[in-house]
């Protein structure tokens, strides 16, 4: 009797004793599987953190596109109620990377270069150059990182469109019909070295009254009166004219006084409506 | 019995196995935050930087950020092999001179050559501004160009003070 007792006893112990380690490796394994899910979701984001620290190179250009989206949508949503031709426009700027286009000019063209984002494109442009100094002065940076003169620039290889703005930087000039027979001789060299290109002469831009603090001679009629010029030294020099100068003018015949902070030099929402009238007109 | 004496045994390897494994995980996970955490500190400072100098600092002109591609036309620096990050904001053109450009080069090397690019922009600059806006010359001469290790960080602006605080 007692030895059956002790029996029951021990095979009791031994079924608590089994069910405890069950129910601990229950817990355990649980806890593993747990444990295993977390760690795979954890290896998932750091392997998408990876990839992200491997485009840091890229990271310019994502910020850029950030901008250029934001931008885009600024664009968007204050031209509302322009045309359509507009909004075409807008589209335009990204298909058309210019990169046939080589664009000559003052410091307005090299606003246009920083602000628009076309590095397929072709600057020749410098900051006070005027059509006397760009046949002399060496200016440009050529391919080949030494300085030019635009005309050494243009023989460094054939374009399709080449787009010349100058005249600000000559509105002083006390005799205009020099500064049209210096841009008539500019057209005709630039034609002889790009036989093959459209060469798009393009009106002066005009100033809002910011500009008459920086000179006096910065008025919108003899911009005007320039622009004369500059349509007759194209067409003697059987160039395409571009009256950019219009598309910019507001009611009063001026330059909107936001689309610049001294008058003169448009800032980038304005540059890019420039890029897409070019875009768009030629 | 001996089915629930196997059952045992199995579930005990299993989880020393998941234990074991876990473990394993646990400590490439750390290693990996540990990387990830100093890549990250890097990139903020220099993106901060840029931008602190851009927002604190009163310009004239509206700046704005330069492409990666523009950034290797204009300055001779690719975005690959010259600089893990950089940012570049530029005034319209022809207003004002102002600028900021901060960089961390890839290596001692780039950051040599970034130096040296920042010069040669600054003294271009120099000659395009000398007859064209001469009271751009005051800041011109004066920029804040600052190398530290990798970093390369320059700004043409009015306030030097602020631009040199902001830079540390």
């Amino acid at each position: 009797m007692r030895e059956q007792n002790k029996k029951t006893v021990r095979l009791k112990r031994a079924k608590l004793q089994q069910l405890v380690i069950s129910l601990s490796c229950l817990f355990l394994l649980v806890f593993a599987f747990g444990w295993m899910i977390n760690l795979t979701v954890n290896t998932n984001n750091i392997e998408v953190d990876d990839n992200s620290s491997h485009a840091v190179g890229a990271n310019v250009k994502s910020n850029e596109s950030k901008d250029e989206d934001e931008s885009n949508s600024k664009e968007n949503s204050s031209s509302e109620s322009d045309s359509e031709a507009d909004s075409n426009s807008s589209n335009q700027i990204e298909d058309d990377d210019f990169a046939d286009a080589a664009f000559i000019g003052d410091s307005r063209t090299v606003g246009l270069q920083m602000n628009t984002d076309k590095p397929k494109a072709s600057f020749y442009a410098s900051i006070g150059l005027n059509i006397d100094t760009a046949l002399t002065e060496s200016a440009i940076t050529l391919d080949n990182g030494n300085n030019g003169t635009i005309m050494e620039a243009m023989k460094q290889r054939q374009f399709g469109r080449i787009y010349i703005m100058f005249g600000i930087n000559e509105l002083g000039w006390p005799y205009p019909d020099i500064f049209e027979e210096k841009y008539e001789k500019l057209i005709k060299q630039i034609k002889k070295v790009q036989p093959d290109a459209k060469i798009y002469v393009q009106s002066i831009l005009p100033v809002s009254y910011l500009a008459t603090n920086t000179n006096a001679v910065f008025t919108n009629e003899n911009i005007n009166d320039f622009n004369k010029y500059v349509k007759q030294a194209a067409e003697n020099a059987d160039a395409i004219y571009l009256d950019v100068g219009s598309y910019f003018k507001d009611e009063n015949g001026s330059l909107p006084v936001e689309a610049s902070t001294d008058g003169i030099h448009l800032i980038r929402e304005y540059c890019q409506e420039w890029m897409n009238y070019l875009a768009n007109n030629s | 019995m001996n089915f629930k004496r196997l059952l045992c045994l199995a579930l005990t390897l299993t989880t020393i196995c998941c234990a074991g494994l876990t473990s394993c995980g646990d400590s490439d996970k750390d290693n990996s935050s540990k990387t990830e955490n100093t890549a990250a500190s890097v990139t903020v400072d220099v993106i901060s930087v840029a931008d602190k100098l851009k927002d604190e600092i009163e310009y004239k002109d509206t700046l704005n950020e330069l492409s990666s591609d523009m950034v290797q036309k204009l300055f001779g620096l690719a975005a690959d092999t010259d600089y893990v990050k950089g940012k570049v904001y530029v005034g319209s053109g022809g207003a004002t001179a102002e600028e900021i450009a901060c960089f961390e080069a890839k290596d001692s090397d780039s950051a040599a050559k970034i130096k040296t690019a920042m010069e040669i922009r600054i003294d271009s600059q120099k000659k395009a501004f000398e007859n064209y806006q001469p009271q751009e010359m005051t800041k011109l001469n004066s920029p804040v160009l600052v190398v530290k290790d990798n970093y390369v960080m320059m700004c043409i602006s009015d306030d030097n003070l602020k631009a040199e605080e902001i830079i540390g």
